[in-house]
């Protein structure tokens, strides 16, 4: 793959990544009241959060052989940035599953709508700061 | 049907608590070499610990399918708050 094609995947992912948390700060917002059904916005969201971490997934072995050392030998801070943004990731993709699923088995049980409401607050939170960390990284050092 | 979405939804939250947990384990006892001296890396950490997680998930998956209703009711929202912090403390103080 050239480093062309790497460097707009790489672009899809950030934009996807912001995508992703507008589209999960929606169900945060929607799920406030209790009964609300959201059953194609959470499904969307989640959809959506793990389709800009799968073209994470999908760039990070050519990052890691060409841009990663780069940025550490650059500059610590911003590798470390990278790292935290990886790890958060994982748990922003993981809540906002949690959530959707718990939404779709919560039409007759309030104690699961409030965790999918939870779910959701958390998931779009950690993605917002997902998608500044990634920000910031890719701003200092990229393909 | 209901009981498999809700018991999926715990697989997700076990698994990040896996993926954390893993990732803190090797911070605190197997660190990684500084990426600074490694010219190409053979390996990815990400990947593995990601699979790790997704076994974790599938068995805790598995096991939670198992429980009643009630109990998963009762304890859900602890779930998912516990989940979150330490997915965030993670993150935050051993990346």
């Amino acid at each position: 793959m050239t480093v062309e094609t790497l460097r707009l995947l790489e672009r899809v992912h950030g934009h996807l990544g912001w995508l992703a948390a507008a589209a999960l700060v929606h169900p945060a917002i929607l799920l406030r009241r209790r009964n609300r059904r959201a059953p194609l916005s959470v499904t969307l969201a989640a959809a959506l959060v793990t389709l800009s971490g799968a073209f994470g997934a999908f760039i990070y072995p050519s990052y890691s052989k060409l841009v990663r050392r780069a940025v550490y030998m650059a500059s610590l801070r911003h590798g470390l940035l990278f790292e935290r943004k990886e790890h958060l990731a994982f748990a922003a993709i993981a809540l906002a599953w949690a959530g959707c699923l718990l939404h779709l088995s919560s039409r007759d049980s309030e104690p699961r709508q409030r965790a999918a409401h939870l779910a959701f607050v958390c998931s779009a939170g950690l993605t917002l700061l997902v998608a500044t960390l990634g920000t910031i990284v890719s701003a200092f050092r990229s393909f | 049907m209901k009981r498999w979405l809700a018991a999926l939804a715990i697989g997700a939250c076990v698994a990040a608590l896996a993926y954390a947990t893993s990732r803190a384990v090797q911070v605190w006892l197997f660190p990684e070499p500084d990426p600074r001296t490694i010219a190409v890396p053979t390996r990815i950490g990400f990947f593995w610990r990601a699979w790790v997680a997704f076994y974790a998930g599938t068995l805790a998956t598995l096991g939670a399918a198992a429980l009643r209703p009630s109990t998963v009711d009762a304890r859900i929202g602890q779930l998912i708050l516990v989940t979150a912090i330490a997915t965030a403390l993670q993150g935050v103080f051993l990346p």
